[in-house]
């Protein structure tokens, strides 16, 4: 078996709040393996986003706190890190791409900056690391590192006109750097990189920023990224085409991806794996084919079935009944009990079931986490 | 309920709306026209008694303002509106206000739409206290009855809209359209905003009231699922243009119009196996302002011949397809090629950005 690129064991993470402390992961297990897309899927409120900000340490600090569990990435547990080093972390080795691309740039800086300030970054590691390895690409994160380096990474921008000789000492404007900007632009297929880098955020359409987001992430040469409903907020012909873009950036670049997102339809289309979570715990795992045609949680088959698919005189919908339950306040046992369809006397009582092999994928690959999968069909 | 029989209960003609942009002194000095934001572009629609119309269309595509000009929330710029056939286009003052019980919208935002500092009971009851002098106690009683019909439990009446869900909110705008029997209900992304199981709910009880009042919907989605379960037509919009319009089961699953098969094929499906390439348009949508003549899909079509660039088609019926409306110069010759059999893109138009 190959060696997982990240492996998440037993991850716990809660907010406080005013009314106590709301569980928004409970005890997820997950590996995600080398140049495979893993699909985390579930609706709004299951841990889905609190679980991409876990793995980078973007928690808000100190109202959300890991409970418990180990976020294992080359060979070292992140939720140990202290916080002045995982900006050696993020970027090079955990690459992110958000939801909406005008809040993750900045509107104060053309394309281009913005994008040579990822290269910059970049290379600042590979000047650390590159002595011991030819390709300069792995950091060698379990070294000890002074923290003036990782102060050099996070140096703050500076405001007004100091911003212009800021940039010249940082290197941004020396034509190696605008060849790769360009290149970096060019692999997300923008068609005219010359004149898009001398734009602002606000003067691209949201596809394109999309798109500078991905070449952002992407010219960080991460090996995983994590992907925060990166199409949500764009039209389906634009999603369509930032779908296939990114599947095919997969093929060309083995990265290993994350992808986080609400819709069974962008899941199916681009995943390998998937995971789905609700109210925080993770219920079904699995090859995306298996657990979409022979999904053997509940949870997982009912979701399935909510979506329209049939016309109007085909009879109603098939919807779950009740609502999410309250995070802070969750039922007894198994947490969908209440709104299950299988469920038997036992689910309240026994504590949550575990997750566990089912099926005839090979190795337990398909897990669920439901005492009566056997019967759920 | 989809038979042409139907008596038409709204129709539009060549309805329109531009917004101006504004004129700088430079444009002034200049002596440069002025220009403007075709937002919605000579629409003729009509929506039938007892129907669901749905319009399609992608952001910028002119389906909200299309339904404000419906609900007389924008003055339209030319075209009319009639409904029942009475002209209702330039109706203002009591006339506006009295007609305006016909005529509600749910709006796409269920969170701006409802005041924070207001209960459930007056939430609901604004359509009721605006045209109907009823005492208070009478009002209450009205939003308790009408409240299990949304299926929300009638004793929330003092309760505010923050203490809701997503779906309970949607809920409360619709009880809220719903309040003085309107014959037609403009539904703005009604579910766009919910998750796929609510959004199952909420479109059920949708249904559901529609065949317990005999009432008619326009529903504004970009959502092609929704539209296959709660539409009985479709009108697809293209940057303020219909481009087609027709029974959403033969629309669904036999498009005419190019950019109709790019955006049917464009919707991710939740079933791993038709994993595949498929039929993707390249380019973006184009700006609205002061459009060329000519196709507006053109830059982006791969089935497009120089008459497209030049000569706006006019939306007509296509032989081999009833009921329907297309407005595609070569419907008749793309009409029957499946949207499967088309992969890779037309030309590629260069990544322009908007000009502003």
């Amino acid at each position: 078996m190959t060696e997982p690129v990240l492996s998440i064991e037993d991850l716990s993470v809660s907010y406080a709040t005013a009314s106590g402390s709301v569980h928004a992961l409970s005890h997820v297990s997950l590996e995600i393996l080398p140049g495979r897309v893993t699909g985390i899927v579930g609706e709004t409120g299951c841990g889905k986003s609190t679980l991409a900000h876990a793995i980078p340490g973007l928690l808000p600090v100190p109202a959300a706190q890991v409970r418990g569990g180990r976020i294992v990435y080359r060979g070292i547990d992140l939720t140990k890190l202290p916080r002045w080093k995982l900006p050696m972390v993020r970027g090079t080795g955990i690459g992110m791409i958000f939801q909406e691309p005008l809040n993750s740039l900045n509107p104060a800086f053309r394309i281009y900056d913005q994008v040579a300030e990822a290269i910059r970054i970049r290379r600042i590691r590979e000047r650390g690391a590159g002595a011991t390895h030819p390709e300069g690409a792995p950091f060698d994160y379990s070294r000890p590192e002074s923290p003036s380096t990782a102060a050099t990474l996070t140096r703050p921008i500076l405001p007004g006109g100091a911003v212009q000789e800021h940039l010249k000492t940082r290197g941004l404007h020396d034509p190696s750097m605008h060849d790769e900007v360009i290149e970096a632009l060019t692999l997300v297929r923008i068609n005219d990189p010359e004149t898009i880098v001398r734009l602002y955020p606000h003067e691209l359409s949201g596809g394109m920023r999309q798109r500078v987001m991905i070449a952002q992430a992407l010219s960080e040469r991460p090996s995983l990224l994590i992907a925060d409903e990166p199409t949500s907020a764009l039209d389906v012909t634009i999603q369509a085409q930032v779908l296939t873009l990114m599947k095919e950036l997969i093929d060309e670049l083995h990265t290993s991806i994350l992808f986080i997102s609400h819709d069974l339809g962008v899941i199916a289309e681009i995943a390998d794996d998937v995971g789905v979570l609700y109210a925080g715990r993770l219920v079904e795992l699995g090859p995306v084919a298996e657990v979409f045609e022979r999904p053997r949680h509940p949870y997982t088959r009912a979701l399935l079935h909510a979506a329209p698919s049939r016309f109007k005189d085909e009879g109603p919908l098939d919807s779950i009944p009740g609502t999410v339950p309250n995070l802070a306040r969750l039922p007894m046992g198994c947490v969908f009990h209440p709104r299950c369809a299988f469920a038997r006397e036992n689910c309240p009582a026994d504590p949550a079931p575990p997750l566990r092999p089912i099926g005839t994928a090979p190795a337990g690959e398909h897990r669920t986490a439901c005492w009566h999968a056997e019967e759920v069909t | 309920m989809t038979d042409a029989a139907c008596e038409p209960l709204l129709e539009t003609t060549s309805i329109a709306k531009y917004f101006p942009l504004p004129v700088s002194a430079r444009d002034w000095l200049g002596r440069t026209p002025a220009r403007s934001i075709h937002a919605v572009d000579q629409v003729s629609l009509t929506v039938r008694s007892g129907e669901t119309l749905a319009l399609i269309g992608e952001s910028g595509s002119g389906k909200t303002t299309f339904g404000w000009l419906v609900a007389r929330l924008h003055e339209p710029t030319q075209g009319t509106i009639r409904f029942r056939g009475q002209d209702v286009t330039h109706l203002s003052g009591s006339a506006l206000r009295a007609w305006r019980r016909n005529v509600q919208i749910v709006f796409q935002d269920p969170v701006g739409s409802l005041d924070p500092r207001l209960r459930v009971w007056q939430i609901v009851s604004e359509p009721i206290r605006a045209q109907l002098p009823l005492r208070r106690a009478a009002v209450r009683e009205r939003v308790a009855e009408l409240l299990p019909q949304v299926g929300l439990p009638s004793d929330c009446l003092d309760q505010y809209p923050h203490e809701f869900s997503g779906g309970g909110r949607q809920r409360l705008s619709l009880a809220r359209a719903l309040s003085i029997n309107p014959s037609l209900v403009v539904l703005d992304e009604p579910t766009s905003a919910l998750d796929v199981a609510v959004q199952a709910q909420v479109l059920n009880r949708l249904v559901g009231l529609q065949r317990e009042r005999g009432l008619s919907y326009l529903l504004i989605t970009h959502n092609v699922a929704t539209v296959r379960y709660a539409a009985d037509r479709v009108a697809v919009l293209y940057v303020g243009q219909l481009i087609e319009i027709g029974p959403v089961r033969a629309v669904l699953t036999q498009p005419v119009h190019p950019y109709t098969k790019a955006l049917l094929a464009a919707v991710p499906v939740p079933d791993p196996k038709r994993r595949r390439a498929r039929y993707r348009i390249s380019g973006e949508v184009p700006t609205l302002i002061n459009p060329k003549p000519g196709c507006r899909f053109a830059p982006r079509c791969p089935f497009v011949i120089e008459r497209c660039r030049v000569e706006d088609p006019l939306l007509r019926p296509v032989a081999e397809f009833p009921d329907r409306l297309v407005a595609c110069h070569r419907a008749e010759e793309v009409g029957s090629i499946p949207p499967e059999t088309l992969i890779g893109s037309g030309p590629a138009p260069p990544d322009r950005p908007p000009s502003n």
